[in-house]
C-alpha cells in the first residue's frame, strides 16, 4: 500500500527555509504510522507499507483506505492512497486512487505508459531512466506491457543494468522489499505532578531524578544532547519553555539547578504579576495554580564522541559567572546574554558581534583583514543599535548633500539627530566614502562618513546613506555638568517608557535633557546653573528629594532637620513614591528602620501608582 | 577645586585599618552603608583616574554613578577588567564594545544584556553574583525599595554598581563638566582626543569635590590627566561653543 500527498510530494524540500513542509511531512508520517508501525518514507510526500496485516486488523483495504484518508483529511492534507502487489504498482495506482485487486498487478502494469518509468517527480528524475523511456518510445514500445513482453536476455543485452531493473519492475517484480523504519524511541522524559505542586523545590527534586532517566535513556543509545529543552506546564496552562546549553555536560544535578532557575525567574506573568519586586533570591513564590508537569526534551541529539575542552585559548568562563548569566538566560531568554567578540568591519556595527552567552565565540567578520575604508582613530563610546535620524544643515539651513565625486555641497554648520534641538557644528571632518558590496544588489550600499563635533563639546559619527542623514555612534564621556540636583533631570522624561525600557525610546529622552548643556556652558559655568536648573526643576516631581541630596557631603544631618514641609522620602533619606498615602506617614515614621521590612510588599501595588 | 594631585589620597589597596568607610554618613544612611566584607578593598581603576576617587579605586560594595553613559563609565572599569573581572552592562544597548576594548576593557570579558526588561533588579543581581563589575542603566524612576534590595545585594557581594544615570544613594557621583574633542578642523581631520572636566562629589569620604582634567581618551588612546594650563583651549574663554573652532593640539 503506498500513500502519496502530491503537494508534498512535488514540494522541493532544500527550496522551504521555514521548514514547514517537512513538518507537514513528518504529521503525515506520523498519522500514517498509528496504522502501521514499519512504513517506509519513500520520497517527500511517498510513503509505503505492507499492507497485508494492517488491513486485516482494519477489516480489508478499502476500510483502511478510507481511515488512512480521514486521518489525512483531518490534517489538512489532500493524500491519495493505491494498494497492489509489489510497491511500484502501488505506487502507479496511488495516482489515481485505485485498489488493484491481488494478482492483478501485471496486468495494471501492462496497461501504463513506459513514461511512467522515468518515474514522476521532476526533481528525482532519473536522467538514465529518461534516455530509456525515450528509446523504447522511438523504439514503438508504448506501454509497459509492450516492454515487459520482451525477453529478458535481450532486454539485458539491449538496454544494460537499467533496462533490465526497468524490466522486472514492467513485469511486476520489485526490486527488493519495503525498508520500513522502526518508530523512532522517544528519549523524552516527563513527570506529572497531581495535585499541582505549587512549591519549587519539589519539582526542582523531581528534576534530578528527571534528568537522570534523560541521560539514561540516551547513553543508553551512544548518544548525547546539544541541548535539552526544559518544558514546565502550570495548571491554568501557561508554560514555560526553554533551551539549555548541554553539549554532554551536564550532571543531572546541574540540569536540576537550570530548572530551578527557570522556575525562579521564567514563568510566564499574568498580567497583574508584580514581576519586577520578586526578590531574585527567593524562588519560593510561584505561580498559583502549581505545576502539572515537567519535560525534559534532548534536543539535536547526536553520537556521543566524548568532549575535549580546550587548554587554552578562548577565556575561561568561571562556574559562577556562567550561573549569573544562566539565571539571566533563565528570566530573559537564551538570547538577552550576551558576549562581544571583537571582529573586523567597515561599520561600527559590523566591527563587535554580540554571541549569546554558551554559543561559540567567532565573530561575523574576521579581524585579521585590512578592512580598508572603516573610520580609523579612536572608536565611538556610543553606538546606537538602530541608527538615529538627523538632519544636516549648512550656513543656508539647506540640507548638506554629497555628489558622486565625492564632494561636499557646503560645509555642515547644524546637526539636529531627530529628537533633540539642533547644534551648531564647531568641527567636521569627511567625507569618507564607502561603498560596500556593489556586486550584491540586495547588500550593496554607498554612504559617505562624516565626523561632526557640536557645541555642546559631543561628537558624532554621521552617516550620509541614499539621502538620508543618519547619526550611527556617538562620541562623549558622559553625563553633562549638571550638579547632583539636576542629574535627576536627565531622568526626568520617564513619559517615555519607565516599563518598557527601550533604549531606542529612552536615548533621545536621555539626551534631550542633556540638551540644557549647551545654554548652561554657554553662560558659565557657575552663574548660568541657577537659570538652566529651573525650567526643569519645576516640572519635576522628584524635586525636592533630589535638590536636598544635591548637598553631598552634609546631607544626612541637614535633612533631618530641615525636613521639607511635605516630606517626602522615609528615615534614610530615600525619596518615596510621590502618591505616598498621607495615612500611613506617621507609622512608618515611627517605625525607624523597620520600614525596610514592612515596606516589602508594598512595590507590588507600586508600579501600577508611577505608570 | 585643584586639579587633583592622585598621590594625595590613600592608595587603591592601602586602607585605614578600622576606619569606618562613611564616617559622617548620619543615622539615615547608616544601614544602607555598614561596612560589607568587601569595603576593604576596592577595585583599580587607571592611574589617571585615582584621584577622583576617595580610595583611589572603586570601593567593593559601593555605588558609583554616572551622569549619562560615555565613555566615562567605560574607562573607569577598564582597569577592573583588566585586572580579571567581568564586567556586566545592562540597559545599555548602545555600549561601544570597541571603544571599551581601547580603553582597556577586555572584552572576553563582558557580558552585555543590552534589554533586561521590567525585571532589571533581578537581572542585576543575578549579574552582581557572577561579575564583579556591573554597569547598569536603570529606568528613569527606581523606587527606593529597589534601590536599597540591590544595595544589600552589593553589598554581600563584592562587587561595584557603576549606574549610568541617577541613584540618589550612590556613594561617588561622577560628572563631565565639559568636554571638548580635538583633531577635527574644518573639514580636515579625525577625532583624536577628548579633554574633559570631570567632577566627582558623593557622600562620606567623597563629600569634598574633586575636579580634574583628563585626556580621554587620550592621542593614545587611554586615559591621561591634562595640565590645565596646557589645555587646547582657555578655561576662562567660556563658552566654548563660541570659541572660533577647535585646534588641533600637536602631541
Amino acid at each position: 500500500m503506498v500513500v502519496t500527498c502530491p503537494d508534498l510530494h512535488s514540494a522541493d524540500l532544500s527550496a522551504d527555509p521555514d521548514r514547514d513542509t517537512a513538518r507537514r511531512h513528518e504529521r503525515v508520517i506520523a498519522a500514517v504510522t498509528g496504522f502501521c508501525p514499519d512504513v517506509e518514507v519513500v520520497e517527500p510526500g511517498v510513503c509505503a507499507f505492507g499492507a497485508r496485516g494492517p488491513a486485516r486488523y482494519f477489516g480489508g483495504e478499502t476500510a483502511l483506505t478510507a481511515r488512512i484518508t480521514a486521518a489525512l483529511a483531518d490534517l489538512g492534507e489532500d493524500g491519495t492512497i493505491g494498494v497492489a502487489d509489489g510497491f511500484f504498482a502501488a505506487l502507479l495506482a496511488a495516482r489515481d486512487g485505485r485498489a488493484v485487486p491481488p494478482g492483478g498487478a501485471a496486468r495494471f502494469l501492462a496497461a501504463q505508459p513506459v513514461s511512467v518509468l522515468a518515474g514522476r517527480n521532476p526533481a528525482a528524475r532519473n536522467p538514465a531512466a529518461q534516455d530509456l523511456v525515450a528509446l523504447l518510445n522511438r523504439l514503438g514500445l508504448r506501454t509497459l506491457g509492450d516492454f515487459a513482453a520482451l525477453p529478458v536476455r535481450d532486454v539485458a543485452s539491449r538496454f544494460g543494468d537499467a533496462g533490465e531493473g526497468a524490466h522486472r519492475l514492467a513485469r511486476g517484480l520489485d526490486s527488493r522489499p519495503l525498508a520500513t523504519r522502526p518508530p523512532p524511541a522517544d528519549l523524552s522524559v516527563v513527570q506529572e505532578f497531581d495535585p499541582p505542586e505549587p512549591r519549587g523545590e519539589p519539582v526542582v527534586f523531581a528534576a534530578k531524578a528527571l534528568a537522570g532517566r534523560l541521560h539514561d535513556g540516551l547513553a543508553a543509545r551512544g548518544l548525547t544532547c546539544v541541548r535539552v529543552q526544559v518544558t514546565a506546564t502550570w495548571a491554568d496552562g501557561r508554560e514555560s519553555s526553554r533551551r539549555w546549553r548541554h553539549d554532554g555536560l551536564l550532571s543531572a544535578a546541574a540540569v536540576a539547578d537550570r530548572v530551578r532557575w527557570q522556575l525562579d525567574g521564567g514563568a510566564p506573568a499574568p498580567p497583574d504579576d508584580g514581576a519586577p519586586q520578586a526578590s531574585p533570591g527567593d524562588g519560593e513564590q510561584y505561580q498559583p495554580g502549581g505545576i502539572v508537569a515537567l519535560r525534559l526534551v534532548p534536543d539535536q541529539v547526536v553520537r556521543a564522541t566524548g568532549q575535549q575542552l580546550a587548554l587554552w585559548g578562548e577565556t575561561l568562563v568561571s562556574d559562577r559567572v556562567a550561573r549569573a548569566a544562566m539565571r539571566v538566560q533563565a528570566m530573559l531568554g537564551h538570547e538577552a546574554v550576551l558576549r562581544p567578540v571583537l571582529g573586523g568591519g567597515r561599520n561600527v556595527h559590523d566591527q563587535v558581534t554580540p554571541i549569546p552567552f554558551g554559543e561559540k565565540t567567532e565573530p561575523r567578520l574576521p579581524a585579521d583583514r585590512p578592512w580598508p575604508g572603516r573610520v580609523r582613530g579612536t572608536a565611538p563610546g556610543l553606538v546606537f543599535p538602530a541608527a538615529r535620524e538627523a538632519e544636516v544643515t549648512d550656513d543656508a539651513g539647506r540640507a548638506v548633500t554629497v555628489s558622486g565625486r565625492c564632494a561636499v555641497s557646503a560645509a555642515p554648520a547644524r546637526l539636529a539627530v531627530r529628537g533633540e534641538p539642533p547644534q551648531r557644528v564647531t568641527g567636521w571632518a569627511g567625507p569618507w566614502p564607502l561603498s560596500e558590496r556593489w556586486w550584491d544588489p540586495s547588500a550593496a550600499r554607498r554612504r559617505a562618513r562624516f565626523q561632526l563635533a557640536t557645541e555642546d563639546g559631543r561628537a558624532w559619527l554621521a552617516v550620509l546613506q541614499d539621502g538620508r542623514w543618519l547619526v550611527e555612534a556617538g562620541y562623549w564621556l558622559g553625563g553633562l555638568g549638571q550638579p547632583a540636583a539636576l542629574l535627576a533631570g536627565a531622568a526626568a522624561p520617564d513619559v517615555l517608557g519607565d516599563r518598557g525600557r527601550g533604549s531606542s525610546r529612552r536615548g533621545p529622552s536621555r539626551r534631550a535633557a542633556g540638551q540644557i548643556t549647551p545654554s548652561r556652558v554657554a553662560a558659565g559655568r557657575d552663574s548660568a546653573m541657577g537659570r538652566t536648573a529651573l525650567p526643569l526643576l519645576v516640572q519635576l516631581p522628584g524635586r525636592g528629594g533630589h535638590s536636598r541630596r544635591a548637598g553631598g557631603g552634609g546631607g544626612p544631618a541637614r535633612s533631618r532637620g530641615t525636613r521639607p514641609h511635605r516630606p517626602r522620602r522615609d528615615v534614610r533619606g530615600a525619596a518615596v513614591r510621590a502618591g505616598g498615602c498621607p495615612a500611613r506617614r506617621p507609622g512608618r515614621h515611627e517605625a525607624g528602620h523597620g520600614v525596610r521590612r514592612r515596606a516589602d510588599p508594598r512595590p507590588a501595588r507600586q508600579p501600577g501608582s508611577a505608570a | 577645586m585643584t586639579a587633583g594631585q592622585p598621590g594625595s589620597f590613600a592608595a587603591p589597596n592601602a586602607p585605614a585599618p578600622g576606619k569606618t568607610e562613611f564616617p559622617s554618613a548620619g543615622p539615615a544612611p547608616a544601614p544602607g552603608l555598614a561596612q560589607g566584607p568587601g569595603t576593604g578593598s576596592a577595585l583599580p581603576v587607571v592611574p589617571a583616574l585615582r584621584g577622583l576617587l576617595p580610595r583611589g579605586g572603586l570601593a567593593r560594595g559601593s555605588v558609583v554613578a554616572v551622569a549619562e553613559f560615555g565613555l566615562l563609565c567605560l574607562a573607569l572599569a577598564a582597569a577592573a577588567s583588566a585586572d580579571g573581572a567581568w564586567c556586566g552592562i545592562a540597559g545599555i544597548p548602545e555600549a561601544g564594545v570597541l571603544a571599551a576594548a581601547a580603553l582597556g576593557l577586555d572584552a572576553g570579558r563582558i557580558l552585555l544584556v543590552p534589554d533586561p526588561g521590567p525585571s532589571w533588579p533581578q537581572v542585576v543581581a543575578s549579574l552582581l553574583d557572577g561579575c564583579e563589575l556591573v554597569l547598569l542603566r536603570p529606568p528613569a524612576r527606581v523606587s527606593a525599595q529597589v534601590r536599597h534590595r540591590l544595595e544589600a545585594t552589593l553589598r554581600r557581594g563584592r562587587g561595584v554598581l557603576l549606574v549610568a544615570g541617577d541613584w540618589p544613594g550612590a556613594q561617588l557621583r561622577l560628572r563631565v563638566a565639559s568636554q571638548r574633542w580635538t583633531g577635527l578642523g574644518d573639514g580636515h581631520g579625525r577625532l583624536r582626543a577628548c579633554c574633559a572636566e570631570i567632577t566627582a562629589d558623593g557622600r562620606g569620604e567623597a563629600a569634598m569635590t574633586r575636579t580634574h582634567w583628563l585626556w580621554l581618551p587620550g592621542e593614545d588612546g587611554g586615559v591621561a590627566m591634562a595640565d590645565p594650563a596646557d589645555l587646547p583651549f582657555d578655561i576662562d574663554e567660556e563658552p566654548p561653543g563660541a570659541a572660533p573652532g577647535l585646534r588641533v593640539v600637536s602631541g
